[in-house]
């Protein structure tokens, strides 16, 4: 019997054995384990019975990410953390379609009474404007002593709240006041609402930071002491840049472009500078053939190419495109000093500016030039920097005009809130600057990296004005990658900091007190480098080393913190929600912090050091990767942040229990700094690049016309410097390698263009254009990268601020930015958090039955 | 009712195969078209697969004693078409004696029942100046249709424009730099009266000739049908803002 019995079972247990080790890849040990448990349940329990069979089949839905894993050891604990994450959570149910559609539910009273709170706080303002405009019209002539009473009252009396010593509960009950007005106040459209909510804003941080000042350091522990004076460095550095930032974007001008006279006699003559130093042709081409097709008579535009690389290509190309080409011997003073050579070979009375890389639209003389012969003493006219390539952020997030980028903020904001304030200053790059103006103030400003933003100030200090004209009127392209756009940045920061140190605008003569504090903004935007360390690190203070840096309770700290950065991320919503989503400036700062905060200081201390770096522009990023390199602070942070999280665990375990609410603020201060960090490392891994020219993603009516006579409409999708990609609207209308002529409208002219069709998918087509005359060259320029629409349209699909919204997104890019850096991390690092992933339990969906 | 009149600058414009199409786009609008052809040479029925022998038309029916609308053609719920109809050389005296008439078409379509047809499009022949005559005082659009070349531009030159005239650009090919020019040149010249859009040269547009149909029905997806999809809206959206 035994042998009959040792045939009949040994088989179906060696099949199974061998499943487990072959087919599932079961090491020998759990292959074992698992055919003996398999045994043992055949028999013990009936398992060909329908129940058992029945869960056999469906089990492996709950269990699916178990049941595609090799069989492990420690399954079984896996299995019970799913068994137990189950029983615990609802798995999630997809909503039935049918049910919001069916009955169309009358809203319930709360919802009703909230629609109308809300509708009239909306048309709040537009009732009140007539009563508000009947008094403007009261006699003009009184005078201005009454305002100034009510302002110095109004004064005295925020003294009084911001220094006013409050115990716990008086304090809660002032912030639940003013944070009741935020929330009605917040709902009124308009600026007078803006003012009340900035008001109430520096309310709060002014009292915070009193309190912080006369209540909240130890004097007697050196530890805390010096900890707590750093914290409260960087936190008087934020306070200022708040009040300074309201101050400088209270009220954007939106100056409007002046019409030029009719008569085109009375235009002046202009000299459009292109400085380049060592970008290849293909970069500076397009620039120069849009500069060729701007609408200004032909006799009073001369058009430059400003060459310090002294190249025989660009002197060719120049030469043959019929513009001027102006080289020197040397290169002193980089930029500038190009400029400046220029301006002795040069006699033209304005000068405009663009960077090799910036496309103009033809618009932009007519645009920016009526300012000029409206006042006589502008000196400059700055226009946004556009960029029709994504921005090393957009890219590696794939995040291009989903929201706005890191620019629009500066340019839709800031330059037009200085300009009411007549302290918008020059970029470098699509502007206009008064000949007579440059030279009173002796050419380019030289002494410093930052060469544009220092000529502006002089301009200032000399009694020019200034204007900025928010309307997009040319095109560039962005840095292609991380570390460029580090540097560049690095390059900014050390120039303002430089000029800081040089001509402090603080100081000496001509500028009026906004100027001042509009230049001490910009320029201290920069030194944002430590104080944003500080912030990165300042829990680990208490939780690594045990220093009371805020020498508080725990509760006093909620009571004045939290309606502090409540108050201020509302108000900055609502001031720049359209321009920068909440909380993306703390990525943005935690990126360049670590890189900023050396050579901010060194220029600091010597600020005639250092050298200036071209920003490099056109370039590949070969293969996806990671930049271990210039993540490895970041990487840094993070290591001593989950330090601090253990130690932080620990303190709850073991640490006295009056310190619990302590170590609990500073943890979630702790998780804050690792999600800001992970978004800073889910920047670093690089996407690729891999077209050799930048296509514009577009939608605009084209058509095709074939060899043969037929024509189609069809949608451009996007455009690059030799070639388009088009949708057709049916399949096979063209044929691949197809010679067509692409029509091309810019207004209502007309334009064709011969062109090769390179590949076709579907209703996809790819086209190759032939080489084109230097007037069709123009002509396709004017029709593509110099479309005054194509831009300016951008900025319709992006999203407005939510800041709830914004904070999961910035919670789901931190957690993307450690799920890369596991991607990208070496095997050894990799395999032991894969094996510790694997007990992670998954989320179910239970689909209904009878659904799809 | 609107009745737009379209007539080339000179022969060969186009101008038929644009009124064909007008016709089947504004009616794939929803709008009830009446399409009449004034043209003796009788060809703009072949655009609507009109039998070649057939010789019925409005002034056919009145050479033989009928009355001009009862040689109709039905094309669909919202498009009729009248044919101009084959004349005898022998009667052709007779027919213009009873027909020429200033008034005759106005008071023609002045007959007809006020809601019978939201647009009557009439292909008036470029060169028969009795039918330009009796066409002007029916209607109150007048599409000129011309080609961008030397002839129509020295022809443009001479014209005087009336009021609700307006001139459309039939057959434009960028590819001419001398279509170009001229369309650059027309619109600095012409441009209060020129149709903000114009119809390009496309094959489609003489195949849809070749197998009797508009280009509207025959290639739905080629560029000079949508550029007539456009014009029928510029003619939808001008006569909302003034109807008449």
């Amino acid at each position: 019997m035994s042998p009959l019995l040792r045939r009949n079972l040994m088989r179906p247990l060696s099949h199974h054995y061998r499943a487990l080790r072959h087919k599932r890849g079961a090491g020998p040990l759990t292959a074992s384990l698992l055919t003996l448990l398999w045994l043992l349940g055949w028999g013990l329990l009936r398992l060909e019975s329908p129940a058992w069979q029945g869960l056999f089949a469906s089990h492996g839905h709950a269990f699916r990410h178990l049941h595609r894993r090799r069989p492990g050891l420690a399954d079984p604990l896996r299995y019970l953390i799913q068994i137990v994450w189950l029983a615990v959570l609802r798995p999630r149910r997809p909503r039935p379609h049918q049910a919001s559609a069916a009955r169309p539910r009358t809203p319930s009273w709360a919802k009703q009474a909230w629609e109308t709170y809300r509708e009239t706080l909306r048309t709040l303002p537009r009732r009140l404007i007539p009563a508000a405009s009947r008094r403007i019209e009261a006699p003009s002539d009184t005078s201005s002593w009454p305002l100034l009473a009510m302002g110095a009252l109004a004064a005295m009396l925020m003294l009084l709240v911001i220094t006013q010593p409050f115990s716990l509960a008086a304090q809660a009950v002032f912030v639940v006041l003013l944070w009741g007005i935020a929330l009605i106040v917040r709902r009124i459209p308009g600026r007078l609402a803006t003012l009340v909510l900035i008001v109430l804003s520096i309310t709060v941080s002014c009292r915070y930071l009193w309190w912080r000042y006369t209540s909240t350091l130890n004097w007697n522990d050196p530890l805390d002491m010096g900890c707590g004076l750093l914290l409260l460095g960087a936190e008087t550095y934020t306070w200022l840049i708040l009040i300074l930032g309201y101050f400088q974007t209270i009220w954007p001008l939106n100056r409007r472009p002046v019409p030029l006279p009719e008569d085109t006699s009375r235009w002046p003559t202009i000299d459009l500078m292109i400085p380049t130093y060592h970008e290849p042709l293909d970069v500076v081409r397009p620039t120069v053939l849009a500069a060729l097709g701007i609408d200004w008579p032909s006799d009073k535009l001369r058009i430059h190419l400003l060459d310090d690389g002294r190249r025989d290509a660009l002197h060719e190309f120049a030469r043959s495109v019929g513009i001027n080409y102006i080289t020197r011997s040397d290169n002193r003073h980089a930029k500038a000093g190009n400029l400046n050579h220029a301006l002795t070979v040069t006699d033209s009375e304005f000068l405009a500016v663009f960077d090799c890389d910036h496309v103009p639209q033809r618009s932009f003389l007519q645009m920016t030039l009526g300012w000029f012969l409206k006042e006589p003493r502008l000196g400059m006219l700055q226009t946004p920097h556009h960029f029709f390539s994504p921005d090393p952020f957009e890219r590696n997030l794939g995040r291009f005009r989903e929201m706005p980028n890191e620019g629009t903020l500066f340019y839709g904001l800031v330059q037009d809130g200085n300009d009411l304030w007549n302290a918008s200053f020059f970029c470098g790059s699509c502007a206009v600057l008064r000949r007579s103006a440059l030279e009173a103030i002796g050419g380019f400003a030289v002494e410093t990296v930052t060469e544009d933003a220092h000529t502006s100030l002089r301009l200032h200090r000399h009694g020019y004005t200034s204007a900025y004209l928010r309307l997009p009127q040319a095109a560039g392209l962005a840095t292609e990658s991380l570390s460029a756009h580090i540097g560049q940045r690095i390059r900014w920061a050390r120039g303002m900091v430089q000029i800081f140190r040089l001509d402090n605008p603080l100081l000496g003569r001509g500028l009026s007190l906004s100027q001042r504090l509009c230049y001490v903004n910009a320029i201290l935007h920069f030194l944002a480098g430590i104080p944003r360390l500080i912030f990165l690190t300042a829990p680990l203070a208490f939780l690594l080393l045990h220093a009371y840096i805020i020498y508080a309770p725990a509760l006093a700290i909620l009571l004045y913190v939290a309606p502090h950065m409540f108050h201020s991320g509302m108000t900055n919503s609502r001031i720049q929600g359209r321009y920068r989503h909440s909380f993306w400036s703390e990525i943005y700062d935690a990126v360049l912090a670590w890189y900023i905060a050396r050579p901010t200081t060194m220029a600091l201390i010597n600020p005639r050091k250092g050298k200036f770096n071209v920003t490099a522009k056109g370039g590949l990023v070969g293969s996806r990767y990671f930049d271990w390199t210039i993540s490895r602070p970041y990487l840094l942070l993070i290591l001593l942040n989950i330090a601090g999280v253990v130690a932080g665990g620990w303190r709850l375990y073991a640490g006295p229990t009056d310190e619990i609410p302590t170590v609990l603020v500073s943890l979630g201060w702790t998780l804050y700094n690792l999600m800001i960090l992970g978004g800073a490392v889910a920047i670093a891994a690089e996407a690729r690049q891999v077209r050799r020219h930048h296509r514009v993603q577009v939608a605009q009516d084209a058509a095709v016309a074939r060899e043969d006579g037929h024509t189609f409409p069809c949608i451009l999708n996007d455009y690059a410097e030799a070639g388009v990609g088009l949708s057709l609207p049916q399949p096979g209308l063209l044929e691949a390698d197809e010679t067509i002529t692409l029509l091309l409208r810019r207004g209502r002219q007309e334009h064709a263009f011969k062109a090769r069709v390179v590949n076709l998918n579907d209703t996809r087509a790819g086209l190759a254009l032939a080489p084109m005359s230097l007037p069709q060259h123009i002509a396709y320029i004017q029709c593509t990268f110099a479309r005054a629409d194509t831009w300016t349209l951008w900025r319709d699909d992006i999203a407005e601020d939510r800041p709830m919204q914004s904070f999961r997104d910035i919670l789901g890019l931190g957690l993307e930015g450690y799920h890369r850096l596991f991607l990208h991390a070496p095997t050894s690092v990799r395999r032991p958090l894969d094996w510790l992933g694997s007990f992670l339990p998954r989320r179910v969906t239970i689909t209904p039955v009878g659904g799809r | 009712m609107n009745v737009v009149a379209m007539q080339g600058l000179r022969g060969g414009t186009g101008a038929s195969s644009v009124v064909a199409g007008l016709a089947e786009a504004l009616s794939q609008a929803g709008e009830a078209v009446l399409c009449i052809d004034l043209d003796p040479r009788n060809l703009l029925r072949l655009h609507f697969n009109h039998a070649w022998n057939d010789t019925r038309g409005w002034a056919r029916a009145r050479q033989e004693g009928g009355t001009w609308h009862e040689s109709a053609f039905v094309l669909g719920s919202q498009l009729h078409f009248l044919p101009h109809g084959l004349l005898d050389d022998t009667d052709h005296q007779g027919c213009g004696t009873r027909d020429d008439d200033l008034e005759i078409w106005q008071q023609r379509l002045a007959a007809l029942e006020a809601d019978a047809y939201r647009w009557v499009l009439i292909d008036v022949p470029a060169h028969a100046l009795d039918a330009q005559r009796q066409a002007r005082r029916a209607a109150d659009t007048w599409l000129l249709v011309a080609q961008a070349d030397p002839a129509c531009h020295a022809l443009l030159e001479a014209h005087t424009v009336r009021v609700g005239e307006y001139l459309l650009i039939n057959r434009l090919a960028a590819r001419s730099a001398l279509q170009s020019d001229l369309h650059a040149l027309w619109q600095r010249q012409h441009g209060d009266w020129l149709v903000p859009l114009s119809i390009h040269r496309d094959e489609a547009m003489f195949e849809a000739l070749a197998h009797k149909r508009g280009v509207v029905s025959y290639r739905p997806d080629s560029l000079a049908s949508q550029d007539i999809h456009r014009l029928a809206a510029w003619l939808l959206a001008q006569h909302e803002v003034s109807p008449s």
